[in-house]
């Protein structure tokens, strides 16, 4: 068994690491075409389609870390992915996704009492890879 | 986790020293100190009223740790002592440190290591009591985000 603590993970675009995340989702997911017919019993029986994923990622606002929030900010006003990296956890090199992914929408939230935080969603196009 | 408790103590006291308000309620200092310690800082000389302490009392893993990087928030003690008649004066001095330290008007620390984010008030009590006559004491808690 090796368990992995969430604050080793990492992520990287094209070669920047990005430092002001909190928080990444990855999910990835299937279509499932439903293939039950009438007298073959009572369980449903799928067959798997397309697949996809998006990215949810929490991020500390900091408009001087340019190869953070303020890049994923210029690739969805100039609509260019992004080849991003995850990491789980730095791990010899195992553990990683990467995929390109277009930057869908932004939330830019300034609370009066605490950060100013910047929640992603990042729209995989292409294969997701895991090595 | 980095242990950032005594640079932004360090940072903290000189901000109240250096301030030309705070120097002059601080009656009875003197520069460099005017009377703004470390808490015990005071040391075997007894500062005469008023004086002010500053203590970084509870730290815990913090709201700006991201992915790679470490963060402490920090509760920051300010005890501000005098001995008057009522609370006015040790109001007067807890609220020009109030405007050194709270909030993006006063403006972000300036650390010899990692970064200072944000500091927010968090809490006062005033309190009266009994040190060789009545003393009057108002303990503010400042919390201040830090991370690197």
């Amino acid at each position: 068994m090796a368990f992995l603590a969430g604050y080793g993970g990492q992520i990287k675009q094209g070669s920047n690491t990005l430092l002001t995340v909190t928080d990444w989702e990855l999910d990835p997911s299937a279509d499932m075409y439903e293939t039950t017919v009438i007298g073959a019993g009572r369980a449903k029986t799928f067959l798997p389609g397309l697949y996809g994923a998006t990215v949810a990622l929490k991020i500390n606002f900091d408009a001087t870390d340019t190869n953070g929030a303020i890049a994923l900010q210029g690739n969805l006003f100039s609509a260019t992915p992004s080849a991003l990296a995850f990491t789980l956890s730095p791990n010899g090199g195992t553990n990683n996704y990467t995929f390109n992914a277009y930057v869908k929408d932004m939330k830019i939230h300034n609370p009066v009492n605490n950060l100013v935080t910047a929640d992603t969603t990042l729209q995989i196009t292409g294969a997701v890879s895991y090595a | 986790m980095s242990d950032l408790a005594t640079i932004v103590q360090i940072a903290a006291i000189a901000r109240l020293r250096a301030d030309a308000t705070l120097q002059g309620l601080m009656t009875s200092g003197t520069s460099p100190e005017w009377n703004i310690f470390d808490q015990g800082g005071g040391g075997v000389t007894i500062p005469a009223f008023p004086y002010v302490y500053l203590h970084p009392f509870h730290m815990q893993l913090g709201t700006a740790q991201t992915l790679g990087q470490d963060a402490n928030d920090i509760y920051l003690l300010v005890d501000s002592y005098t001995r008057s008649q009522g609370f006015d004066q040790a109001r007067q001095i807890a609220a020009r440190v109030y405007a050194l330290l709270h909030g993006p008007i006063a403006g972000q620390l300036t650390l010899s290591k990692g970064s200072h984010v944000l500091a927010l008030f968090d809490n006062r009590q005033e309190l009266e009591e009994v040190q060789d006559g009545l003393v009057q004491r108002i303990a503010d808690r400042y919390k201040l985000y830090v991370t690197g």
